[in-house]
Protein backbone atom coordinates (compact mmCIF):
# COMPACT_ATOMS: atom_id res chain seq x y z
CA UNK A 1 0.00 0.00 0.00
CA UNK A 2 2.71 2.63 0.67
CA UNK A 3 4.56 2.05 -2.49
CA UNK A 4 0.85 2.96 -4.45
CA UNK A 5 1.11 6.20 -2.12
CA UNK A 6 4.42 6.88 -3.29
CA UNK A 7 3.45 6.13 -6.98
CA UNK A 8 0.42 7.98 -6.95
CA UNK A 9 1.64 11.12 -5.55
CA UNK A 10 4.79 10.89 -8.07
CA UNK A 11 1.67 10.68 -10.76
CA UNK A 12 -0.63 12.88 -9.21
CA UNK A 13 2.02 15.93 -9.28
CA UNK A 14 0.20 19.79 -9.58
CA UNK A 15 0.44 20.40 -13.38
CA UNK A 16 0.86 23.76 -14.58
CA UNK A 17 -1.83 25.46 -16.26
CA UNK A 18 -1.61 25.69 -20.00
CA UNK A 19 0.50 29.43 -20.68
CA UNK A 20 -2.05 32.37 -21.07
CA UNK A 21 -5.23 30.31 -19.23
CA UNK A 22 -4.65 32.84 -16.34
CA UNK A 23 -5.00 36.06 -18.76
CA UNK A 24 -7.76 34.60 -20.75
CA UNK A 25 -9.72 33.93 -17.52
CA UNK A 26 -9.08 37.35 -16.31
CA UNK A 27 -10.23 38.85 -19.62
CA UNK A 28 -13.32 36.90 -20.07
CA UNK A 29 -14.32 37.83 -16.57
CA UNK A 30 -13.76 41.96 -17.09
CA UNK A 31 -15.62 41.38 -20.49
CA UNK A 32 -18.45 39.79 -18.36
CA UNK A 33 -18.20 42.43 -16.03
CA UNK A 34 -18.56 44.70 -18.20
CA UNK A 35 -21.20 43.06 -19.96
CA UNK A 36 -23.12 42.88 -16.83
CA UNK A 37 -22.74 47.02 -16.54
CA UNK A 38 -23.98 47.58 -19.66
CA UNK A 39 -26.73 45.36 -19.33
CA UNK A 40 -27.45 46.75 -16.06
CA UNK A 41 -27.50 50.01 -17.97
CA UNK A 42 -29.64 49.15 -20.58
CA UNK A 43 -31.98 47.66 -18.15
CA UNK A 44 -32.22 50.91 -15.87
CA UNK A 45 -32.65 52.85 -19.60
CA UNK A 46 -35.74 50.71 -20.13
CA UNK A 47 -36.97 51.04 -17.13
CA UNK A 48 -36.88 54.82 -17.06
CA UNK A 49 -38.43 55.07 -20.17
CA UNK A 50 -41.25 52.29 -19.64
CA UNK A 51 -41.88 54.86 -16.33
CA UNK A 52 -41.71 57.98 -18.73
CA UNK A 53 -44.37 56.35 -21.14
CA UNK A 54 -46.49 55.55 -18.24
CA UNK A 55 -46.43 58.84 -16.82
CA UNK A 56 -47.01 60.41 -20.26
CA UNK A 57 -50.32 57.99 -20.53
CA UNK A 58 -51.47 58.67 -17.68
CA UNK A 59 -50.91 62.10 -17.70
CA UNK A 60 -52.84 62.23 -21.33
CA UNK A 61 -55.51 59.73 -19.79
CA UNK A 62 -56.33 62.11 -17.28
CA UNK A 63 -56.17 65.35 -19.37
CA UNK A 64 -58.52 63.35 -21.90
CA UNK A 65 -60.98 62.57 -18.94
CA UNK A 66 -61.31 66.26 -17.46
CA UNK A 67 -61.70 67.55 -21.00
CA UNK A 68 -64.88 64.54 -21.71
CA UNK A 69 -66.24 66.18 -17.76
CA UNK A 70 -65.80 69.94 -19.17
CA UNK A 71 -67.80 69.31 -22.49
CA UNK A 72 -70.35 67.07 -20.54
CA UNK A 73 -70.94 69.74 -18.31
CA UNK A 74 -70.76 72.51 -21.28
CA UNK A 75 -73.32 70.30 -22.86
CA UNK A 76 -75.44 69.91 -19.82
CA UNK A 77 -75.17 73.75 -19.45
CA UNK A 78 -76.42 74.35 -23.11
CA UNK A 79 -79.20 72.05 -22.90
CA UNK A 80 -80.29 74.20 -19.24
CA UNK A 81 -80.08 77.47 -21.98
CA UNK A 82 -81.78 75.93 -24.67
CA UNK A 83 -84.37 74.78 -22.69
CA UNK A 84 -85.12 78.05 -20.52
CA UNK A 85 -84.81 79.59 -24.21
CA UNK A 86 -87.73 77.08 -25.51
CA UNK A 87 -89.82 77.85 -22.35
CA UNK A 88 -89.35 81.77 -22.82
CA UNK A 89 -90.38 81.47 -26.39
CA UNK A 90 -93.38 79.39 -25.68
CA UNK A 91 -94.38 82.34 -23.12
CA UNK A 92 -93.93 84.84 -25.23
CA UNK A 93 -95.56 83.48 -27.88
CA UNK A 94 -98.58 82.60 -25.99
CA UNK A 95 -101.70 83.85 -26.68
CA UNK A 96 -102.26 85.44 -22.74
CA UNK A 97 -99.12 87.32 -23.49
CA UNK A 98 -100.44 89.04 -26.32
CA UNK A 99 -103.15 90.39 -24.79
CA UNK A 100 -101.35 91.65 -21.76
CA UNK A 101 -99.12 93.59 -24.16
CA UNK A 102 -101.57 94.65 -26.37
CA UNK A 103 -103.25 96.22 -22.83
CA UNK A 104 -99.89 97.93 -21.91
CA UNK A 105 -99.62 99.33 -25.64
CA UNK A 106 -103.15 100.72 -24.79
CA UNK A 107 -102.24 101.97 -21.47
CA UNK A 108 -98.97 103.79 -22.92
CA UNK A 109 -101.43 105.63 -25.74
CA UNK A 110 -103.84 106.68 -23.31
CA UNK A 111 -101.45 108.52 -21.39
CA UNK A 112 -99.98 110.31 -23.33
CA UNK B 1 -18.81 43.30 -6.89
CA UNK B 2 -15.00 42.50 -5.96
CA UNK B 3 -12.59 44.46 -7.42
CA UNK B 4 -10.69 42.77 -10.40
CA UNK B 5 -7.08 42.71 -9.51
CA UNK B 6 -7.87 40.79 -6.64
CA UNK B 7 -9.80 38.52 -8.88
CA UNK B 8 -6.29 38.16 -11.02
CA UNK B 9 -4.13 37.80 -8.12
CA UNK B 10 -6.76 34.32 -7.48
CA UNK B 11 -6.35 33.13 -10.83
CA UNK B 12 -2.32 33.20 -10.72
CA UNK B 13 -2.50 31.96 -6.99
CA UNK B 14 -4.60 28.81 -7.64
CA UNK B 15 -4.88 27.95 -11.62
CA UNK B 16 -2.61 25.11 -11.18
CA UNK B 17 -4.32 23.43 -8.36
CA UNK B 18 -7.64 23.63 -10.13
CA UNK B 19 -6.41 22.73 -14.18
CA UNK B 20 -4.30 20.16 -12.31
CA UNK B 21 -7.86 18.72 -10.84
CA UNK B 22 -9.52 19.13 -13.68
CA UNK B 23 -7.17 17.58 -15.75
CA UNK B 24 -6.23 14.28 -13.46
CA UNK B 25 -10.31 13.61 -13.41
CA UNK B 26 -10.94 14.31 -16.37
CA UNK B 27 -7.77 12.99 -18.70
CA UNK B 28 -8.54 15.71 -21.27
CA UNK B 29 -6.90 19.01 -21.66
CA UNK B 30 -9.05 20.72 -23.14
CA UNK B 31 -11.91 20.14 -21.06
CA UNK B 32 -9.82 20.56 -18.23
CA UNK B 33 -9.15 23.87 -19.26
CA UNK B 34 -12.62 24.53 -20.19
CA UNK B 35 -13.64 23.51 -16.38
CA UNK B 36 -10.93 25.58 -15.16
CA UNK B 37 -12.02 28.59 -17.09
CA UNK B 38 -15.85 27.82 -15.74
CA UNK B 39 -14.94 27.60 -12.53
CA UNK B 40 -13.13 31.03 -11.86
CA UNK B 41 -15.45 32.76 -13.94
CA UNK B 42 -18.47 30.99 -11.41
CA UNK B 43 -16.00 32.40 -8.23
CA UNK B 44 -15.91 35.93 -9.80
CA UNK B 45 -19.66 35.80 -9.93
CA UNK B 46 -19.17 34.84 -6.36
CA UNK B 47 -16.67 37.01 -5.25
CA UNK B 48 -19.05 38.24 -2.89
CA UNK B 49 -19.48 35.38 -0.75
CA UNK B 50 -15.55 34.95 -0.12
CA UNK B 51 -14.64 35.69 3.41
CA UNK B 52 -10.57 34.82 3.22
CA UNK B 53 -8.20 33.21 1.17
CA UNK B 54 -8.57 30.16 3.18
CA UNK B 55 -12.65 30.27 1.87
CA UNK B 56 -11.21 30.83 -1.95
CA UNK B 57 -9.37 27.44 -1.80
CA UNK B 58 -11.88 25.90 0.19
CA UNK B 59 -14.45 26.93 -3.06
CA UNK B 60 -12.26 25.93 -5.28
CA UNK B 61 -11.60 22.26 -4.44
CA UNK B 62 -15.08 21.84 -3.58
CA UNK B 63 -16.33 24.19 -7.28
CA UNK B 64 -13.68 22.31 -8.90
CA UNK B 65 -14.23 18.45 -7.33
CA UNK B 66 -18.24 18.57 -8.08
CA UNK B 67 -17.90 19.83 -11.36
CA UNK B 68 -15.48 16.82 -12.49
CA UNK B 69 -17.94 14.62 -10.65
CA UNK B 70 -20.67 15.55 -12.78
CA UNK B 71 -18.30 15.70 -16.13
CA UNK B 72 -17.22 11.94 -15.21
CA UNK B 73 -20.57 10.74 -15.37
CA UNK B 74 -21.85 12.36 -17.84
CA UNK B 75 -18.97 11.13 -19.67
CA UNK B 76 -18.43 13.88 -21.64
CA UNK B 77 -14.25 13.71 -21.64
CA UNK B 78 -15.21 10.62 -23.74
CA UNK B 79 -16.07 12.84 -26.55
CA UNK B 80 -13.15 14.77 -26.68
CA UNK B 81 -9.36 13.95 -27.46
CA UNK B 82 -8.31 11.55 -24.79
CA UNK B 83 -5.44 12.46 -22.08
CA UNK B 84 -3.55 9.47 -24.12
CA UNK B 85 -4.34 10.85 -27.83
CA UNK B 86 -2.51 14.20 -27.10
CA UNK B 87 0.79 13.74 -26.74
CA UNK B 88 2.01 15.32 -23.23
CA UNK B 89 3.97 18.56 -23.71
CA UNK B 90 7.76 18.53 -22.63
CA UNK B 91 8.33 20.14 -19.62
CA UNK B 92 9.61 20.58 -16.32
CA UNK B 93 6.95 19.05 -14.39
CA UNK B 94 7.20 15.97 -16.74
CA UNK B 95 7.18 12.37 -14.50
CA UNK B 96 10.18 10.65 -14.59
CA UNK B 97 8.32 7.28 -15.45
CA UNK B 98 6.28 8.44 -18.12
CA UNK B 99 5.35 4.80 -18.48
CA UNK B 100 4.01 4.06 -14.91
CA UNK B 101 2.32 7.11 -14.83
CA UNK B 102 0.37 6.48 -17.53
CA UNK B 103 -0.51 2.91 -16.44
CA UNK B 104 -1.48 4.56 -13.16
CA UNK B 105 -3.45 7.48 -14.80
CA UNK B 106 -5.62 4.68 -17.07
CA UNK B 107 -6.12 2.72 -13.67
CA UNK B 108 -7.61 5.61 -11.98
CA UNK B 109 -9.59 6.58 -15.14
CA UNK B 110 -11.28 3.32 -14.59
CA UNK B 111 -12.05 4.04 -10.55
CA UNK B 112 -16.09 5.26 -9.96
CA UNK B 113 -16.14 9.23 -10.16
CA UNK B 114 -16.47 10.04 -6.90
CA UNK B 115 -13.67 7.78 -5.91
CA UNK B 116 -11.70 9.48 -8.55
CA UNK B 117 -11.68 12.45 -7.18
CA UNK B 118 -11.09 11.50 -3.57
CA UNK B 119 -7.98 9.62 -4.32
CA UNK B 120 -7.18 13.60 -6.90
CA UNK B 121 -7.49 15.29 -3.55
CA UNK B 122 -5.52 12.66 -1.35
CA UNK B 123 -2.60 12.01 -3.50
CA UNK B 124 -2.60 15.79 -5.73
CA UNK B 125 -3.67 17.81 -2.60
CA UNK B 126 -2.22 15.68 0.01
CA UNK B 127 -5.27 16.87 1.56
CA UNK B 128 -6.34 14.45 4.91
CA UNK B 129 -9.83 12.23 4.69
CA UNK B 130 -11.61 14.79 6.96
CA UNK B 131 -10.52 17.95 4.64
CA UNK B 132 -11.89 15.80 1.33
CA UNK B 133 -15.23 14.56 3.28
CA UNK B 134 -15.47 18.59 4.45
CA UNK B 135 -15.07 19.68 0.32
CA UNK B 136 -16.92 16.76 -1.20
CA UNK B 137 -19.81 17.09 2.15
CA UNK B 138 -19.57 13.48 2.23
CA UNK B 139 -19.52 11.56 5.92
CA UNK B 140 -15.39 10.99 6.86
CA UNK B 141 -16.19 7.34 7.15
CA UNK B 142 -17.40 7.11 3.39
CA UNK B 143 -14.21 9.19 2.46
CA UNK B 144 -11.59 6.58 3.93
CA UNK B 145 -13.55 3.46 2.97
CA UNK B 146 -13.62 4.73 -0.97
CA UNK B 147 -9.91 5.66 -0.80
CA UNK B 148 -9.23 2.27 0.91
CA UNK B 149 -10.99 0.60 -1.91
CA UNK B 150 -9.50 2.56 -4.68
CA UNK B 151 -6.24 1.92 -3.48
CA UNK B 152 -7.00 -1.97 -3.62
CA UNK B 153 -8.01 -1.26 -6.75
CA UNK B 154 -5.31 0.74 -8.31
CA UNK B 155 -2.70 -2.01 -6.53
CA UNK B 156 -4.76 -4.99 -8.04
CA UNK B 157 -4.51 -3.35 -11.68
CA UNK B 158 -0.71 -1.80 -11.52
CA UNK B 159 -0.06 -5.50 -10.41
CA UNK B 160 -1.91 -7.33 -13.35
CA UNK B 161 -0.33 -5.24 -15.65
CA UNK B 162 3.01 -5.64 -14.64
CA UNK B 163 2.99 -9.08 -14.56
CA UNK B 164 1.67 -8.82 -18.28
CA UNK B 165 4.34 -7.19 -19.31
CA UNK B 166 6.73 -9.52 -17.36
CA UNK B 167 4.63 -12.37 -18.98
CA UNK B 168 5.07 -10.33 -22.85
CA UNK B 169 8.33 -9.86 -22.09
CA UNK B 170 9.00 -13.59 -21.41
CA UNK B 171 6.94 -14.90 -24.19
Amino acid sequence: MQDIEVRLRAALRRKDAPAGLASRIIAQAEGRRRWSLAHWVAVAAAVALMASLAWQYQSERERRLQAEDSARQLELALRMVAERLTKAERQVRAPETRVIRLQADGQQENMQ
Amino acid sequence: MASLPGFAEIVHQHQNMVYSLAYHSLENRALAEEVTQEIFLSLHQNLGQIESAEHVRYWLRRATANRCIDEVRRGKFRNGPGLYQVAEPAGKDRPSDPLLTRQLEESLAALPATARVVTILRYQEDMEPQEIAEVLRLPVATVKSRLHRALKMLRAKLERKESACKTSKFV
